[in-house]
């Protein structure tokens, strides 16, 4: 009785697969496949984002070592950039320094800037050069742009260089265009000021300021700075003018002494 | 309790007579820097007595003669005397407000450098710079760019050294 059932359950299987596959010609069964498939579109798409965002983000994640040693490198990369340019930044100031030395009539020490004055009033620096380099009190100290200072103090391997900005410098100057004299002195400010200018004197704006080469300390014709106001103070038979130094002496780092 | 004692003093004072010899000229601003000892030696006179601002202003100031070219013992007795009035001063005013201290350092600040112009003047004969002129182009920017500085200084301090009720140990 049971293996009479299971022949026919058999047989209307077989019978069901035969009349699928007869059914199965494009008129019947492809529109059908169609609708399926579009049905079940939305649900493949939704799933295919899903693989592709997974299979986006799985090399992230194999790459985060790799990264991380990269972005290593590009520090230390960038790091030795900086070097570099500072590096190129001083061969460019000693190159200038090498040229201007060559150009200059006098014999000079070139050196190098160790310290500032810590004070708000005095204006001096620091050298690494002394008596054993061959520094001498009272000698003139340039840089490439013009006149710096003076040399006050000399240790063994060390010198204290009295810059012109100083309250209590004072230089023989003149202004190049009209030759006419006066005395620079400094001001704490880091400007000059040229005291003793002749009332007649027509001293203007933008005029170059030489040393005048009275005395033995500084040379003639070595460029102090440029005008940058004149005036007058009441009571007083002289004009002044305020003299930019040709360079910011407090950023300086290489100066030359003269022998 | 982390208290200051006078190896941390001598410490903080050569550290910063160093910068003030090689960084703080770089922070120059149209010609004033800030003076960063003397906020170090008025801290000291504030927080820690007349005593200890005496101290501490004496040997800074004669650190600073080292590196500068004034009149040898200037700046030690001009950064003695200003520690001491720090000191002497400090009882008088609430000291942890910071309108205090900017007031404070400032006038201290502008103490001391008159009284460095005025003693340049008698001892190294510069008398072509007016003190008008002095005051306006140097004293009141320096003076006013210290005091501003002095207040995170002082506040690190404070918290460094736990002085929010310190007394006198010196």
């Amino acid at each position: 009785m049971h293996t009479q059932k299971n022949k026919i359950i058999a047989v209307v299987v077989v019978a069901c697969c035969l009349i699928l596959v007869i059914l199965n010609s494009r008129t019947i069964s492809s529109p059908a496949r169609i609708r399926l498939s579009e049905k079940t579109s939305p649900v493949l798409k939704a799933y295919n984002a899903a693989v592709t965002t997974v299979r986006r983000f799985l090399p992230f994640a194999s790459l985060r070592e790799e990264n991380a040693h990269l972005k290593g490198r590009i520090e230390l990369l960038q790091q030795k950039i900086v070097e570099y340019r500072l590096i190129a930044d001083e061969n460019n100031r000693l190159k200038d320094i090498v040229r201007f030395r060559k150009s200059i009539p006098f014999s000079t020490i070139p050196a190098q800037v160790i310290g500032r004055d810590p004070t708000n009033w005095a204006n001096s620096i620091i050298i690494d050069k002394g008596y054993n380099q061959g520094i001498r009190p009272n000698r003139a100290v340039i840089s490439t742009a013009g006149l710096v200072g003076r040399v006050l103090e000399v240790g063994m391997n060390s010198s204290k260089i009295l810059l012109i900005t100083d309250p209590n410098s004072k230089v023989g100057v003149m202004i190049h265009r009209n030759r006419q004299g006066g005395i620079l002195t400094g001001r704490p400010d880091g400007t000059c000021k040229m005291i003793y200018i002749a009332l007649d004197s027509d001293a203007a704006r933008g005029d170059k300021v030489i040393t005048a080469g009275y005395g033995t300390i500084f040379p003639k014709n070595i460029i102090a700075g440029e005008v940058m106001s004149v005036g007058k103070e009441p009571g007083q038979l002289y004009k002044y003018a305020i003299v930019r130094p040709t360079k910011d002496l407090s950023k300086l780092e290489e100066v030359l002494c003269i022998k | 309790m982390y208290k200051i004692n006078r190896f941390h003093l001598y410490v903080i004072l050569c550290a910063a007579v160093l910068a003030e010899v090689v960084i703080v000229p770089y922070f120059k601003i149209y010609g004033a820097k800030p003076d960063i000892v003397l906020i170090c030696v008025a801290f000291f006179g504030m927080f820690l007595g007349p005593a200890a601002g005496l101290e501490a202003g004496l040997a800074a100031g004669f650190m600073r003669d080292i590196f500068t070219l004034d009149v040898f013992w200037m700046n030690a007795f001009i950064f003695g005397l200003a520690g001491l009035m720090a000191g002497m001063l400090s009882s008088k005013f609430y000291r942890e407000s910071r309108a205090t201290q900017i007031f404070f350092v400032f006038g201290l600040t502008a103490f001391s450098m008159c009284l460095h112009y005025f003693l340049s003047v008698v001892m190294a004969k510069s008398s072509h710079l007016l003190f008008g002129s002095f005051f306006f182009v140097t004293v009141a920017p320096s003076s006013f760019y210290t005091a501003i500085l002095a207040v995170p200084v002082f506040a690190k301090f404070t918290d460094a050294f736990n002085l929010r009720d310190y007394r006198d140990i010196f």
